[in-house]
């Protein structure tokens, strides 16, 4: 059973946002739609989920085009949080999980029993009103989960989250998909999410612009980093067949020029200074999207 | 999918509106107002008969004072004065609502104001005793006499009570009617305002119809309207099952208020709703609702003040309007059967049309945030 999208086009007021954009979802796998800000990965989950309809393509499940029944079996946590915030913790879940067709006694167990795991079993006769940032996204998690659905489709869970936050959603998402659960995520934040998902999807310009597994896609670009835990002046590399030098906290990375030898370039740097660590990269998901679209994902922001 | 989504929807309605206190606020005073209503009349009729001081002056061969004291209501008092003056001056300081001077054959009544009911009731005692006395001694029967007044005294039967008891009636049917349906209807616009800029809408649109949402609060909505109706029927069935005698128009007009009352909060709910969705933040709900509620402040004023005439039979045709005007002109009795069945026809044919058009706009403004959005808007092309 697979999720898939087949040249979705959709334009407001004329302009277009999504140009034709396919995507595939397979079962127990973890995708991440990255790109900008305005790319359109908002758009596209609310296509999928039936909020819009789009313009032209369409969305399947299971090899046929996906129906009302299908998507009772999808959880959806919008990019816009939103929940009723006097009702109480417990009756929302249930209520959610009743619309999504299962019978009144059954979502209160699995109200019960994501509360605990989500540990907010013991403010589940609270309003949502009263809880804190925090739980309140948790519970934002949990509606979108309550029902158990096999698909889970979740926009910018990790936007605002602190990095306990992040280790508890990836554990959450993580024994979804080991479930043998479909899972999409969406992020504008590509650094972030790099070690998260296994299959990516660049979106950019409304149209998915890179595909794949990241290992693969990885693997298969010419480009490689040298990375080095010092910090390098660029001026040092004159002549030397090298892109951008990143130089972060923890040292500096050093984009390679196809073909470049590393070793080469690491005895420019070791001229210089002396280097203790170092490695040959492969490119980092926001290299990969530059390569892809000639631009930097920060500047590409609408 | 939809119908039980629908119900989902009408049960969250139902059960958080029953944890908002301001709502239990409305109905129990609407309740207690109706109670006060109906019940407050009857408890002050009740307080017994009234009481009036008559001082008697004179020689009182036939009896008039022991006659005074008979009557019942009100209690009369008698005391004695000794003259003519003994008695005005007690009627002009108040320790007597009137003087009887007796003197002979004739008799005068001192007064402060002559035309109270007091007045009737002793100048009639005093001729009837005073003229039983001279029939007895004429040698006839005072009772057959009395009988054969009694007998061709004609009933008395008062006309206009019974309008003005139903026009207050109707009045306040629709002061009802109208409090509730204006409570409503800025109600749901802003409960849909809400869910939207709150984007709880964002997650329901998921997974339910947007016409399950709309139609939903409108009949959730709709019902708390309904019982809140129904609690202030009840004083009024009570009352009317102790067999009490309620002005003869509020039961109809009641019951057409009901029919009216449920067909024009249908329709002004779904278009408020509709309405509601199309800001992008709650505070904008007041300025799109206030139209639509002062149709109905319109409706209600212009009924209240030519309701019963012609304009108030046109604004029984119109569907935003005969919610308030129809009751009313029941209630009244100004209107024709024909008019009412026309009416109802056209009411239920505009809430059709508002449940089509509304569900649109909903549908096409609920998913649209950012700004606040025109009919334009979502209607064109
Ligand atoms: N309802 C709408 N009406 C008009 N423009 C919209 C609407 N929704 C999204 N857009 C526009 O479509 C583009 C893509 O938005 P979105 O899907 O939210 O991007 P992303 O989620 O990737 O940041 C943006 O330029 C946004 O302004
Ligand atoms: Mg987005």
């Amino acid at each position: 059973m697979s999720l898939e999208v087949r040249e979705v086009m959709q334009a407001f007021e004329g302009r277009r946002v999504l140009d034709g954009v396919d995507l595939t979802v397979p079962a127990g796998s973890v995708v991440g739609l990255l790109g900008p800000n305005g790319a359109g990965k908002t758009t596209l989950m609310r296509i999928v989920f039936g909020v819009l309809e789009p313009d032209a393509g369409e969305v399947r499940w299971d090899g046929r085009t996906a129906g009302d029944a299908d998507r009772r079996r999808w959880g959806y946590m919008p990019q816009e949080r939103g929940l009723y915030r006097e009702m109480r913790v417990h009756d929302h879940l249930v209520w959610i999980a009743r619309l999504y067709g299962v019978d009144r006694k059954q979502a209160a167990d699995y109200a019960d029993d994501l509360l605990d795991r989500l540990g907010l079993a013991d403010r589940s006769r609270d309003a949502i009103r009263d809880l804190s940032g925090g739980m309140a996204q948790r519970v934002q998690l949990a509606v979108a989960m309550v029902h158990r659905p096999e698909l889970l489709v979740l926009d910018e869970p990790f936007a605002g989250l602190d990095p306990a936050a992040v280790e508890f959603l990836m554990a959450v998402i993580r024994d979804h998909v080991a479930g043998g659960g479909h899972l999409v995520f969406s992020s504008h934040q590509l650094d972030l999410v790099e070690d998260l998902c296994d299959t990516i999807a660049l979106i950019d310009g409304g149209r998915v612009v890179l595909e794949g597994s990241l290992r693969e896609l990885r693997s298969a670009s010419e480009r490689r980093a040298l990375r080095v835990d010092v910090d390098v002046d660029p001026r040092w590399l004159d002549g030397q067949p090298v892109g951008d030098v990143a130089t972060t906290a923890s040292g500096s990375r050093v984009a390679l020029e196809p073909g470049a030898e590393a070793a080469t370039v690491l005895d420019a740097i070791r001229s210089h200074t002396d280097v203790s660590d170092f490695g040959v990269e492969a490119p980092s998901l926001s290299e990969l999207f530059r390569a892809a679209t000639g631009r930097a994902v920060e500047d590409a922001g609408a | 999918m939809t119908f039980r989504s629908t119900l989902l929807v009408i049960e969250r309605e139902l059960r958080e509106a029953a944890r908002r206190k301001g709502l239990w606020l409305l109905a129990i005073g609407m309740f207690l107002g109706s109670c006060a209503i109906v019940f407050l009349p009857d408890l002050l009729a009740d307080d017994g008969p009234g009481e009036a001081t008559v001082m008697v002056a004179g020689d009182d061969e036939v009896g008039v004072a022991a006659a005074l004291g008979e009557v019942d209501d009100p209690v009369i008092e008698v005391t004695s004065g000794d003259d003519r003056t003994a008695v005005v001056d007690a009627v002009e300081q108040g320790d007597a609502d009137l003087g009887v001077l007796l003197s002979g054959a004739s008799s005068t009544l001192i007064v402060d104001d002559p035309d109270t009911g007091l007045v009737d009731l002793v100048a009639g005692v005093v001729a009837e005793t005073s003229a039983a006395d001279r029939l007895d001694g004429a040698g006839i029967d005072p009772a057959e006499v009395e009988a054969a007044f009694a007998a061709a005294s004609p009933a008395i039967e008062p006309v206009d009570v019974e309008r003005g008891d139903r026009e207050a009636a109707a009045f306040i049917v629709m002061l009802v009617l109208y409090l509730l349906t204006v409570i409503l209807t800025s109600q749901i616009a802003s409960a849909v305002a809400v869910e939207k800029s709150n984007r709880v809408s964002e997650v329901l649109l998921a997974i339910v119809p947007p016409r399950a949402l709309l139609f939903g609060k409108v009949i959730g909505i709709g019902c708390i309207g309904v019982v809140t109706l129904g609690l202030v029927a009840v004083p009024v069935i009570v009352d009317l099952a102790r067999g009490a005698t309620l002005p003869s128009g509020i039961g109809v007009s009641m019951l057409a208020s009901a029919i009216w009352f449920v067909g024009g909060l249908a329709l002004y709910l779904i278009v408020a709703g509709a309405l509601g969705a199309l800001v992008s933040r709650q505070e904008e709900v007041g300025a799109l609702v206030v139209p639509l509620t002062m149709v109905l402040v319109a409706a209600y004023f212009a009924t209240i003040s030519f309701g019963d005439g012609p304009a108030g039979a046109v604004l029984s045709y119109i569907p935003f309007t005969s919610p308030m005007s129809v009751p009313y002109r029941i209630g009244v009795g100004a209107g024709s059967p024909v008019e009412y069945v026309v009416s109802a026809l056209l009411l239920v044919v505009a809430v059709a049309v508002a449940a089509r058009l509304g569900s649109v706009v909903f549908r096409r403004a609920v998913v649209r945030t950012g700004r606040r959005l025109s009919l334009r808007d979502v209607l064109g092309r």
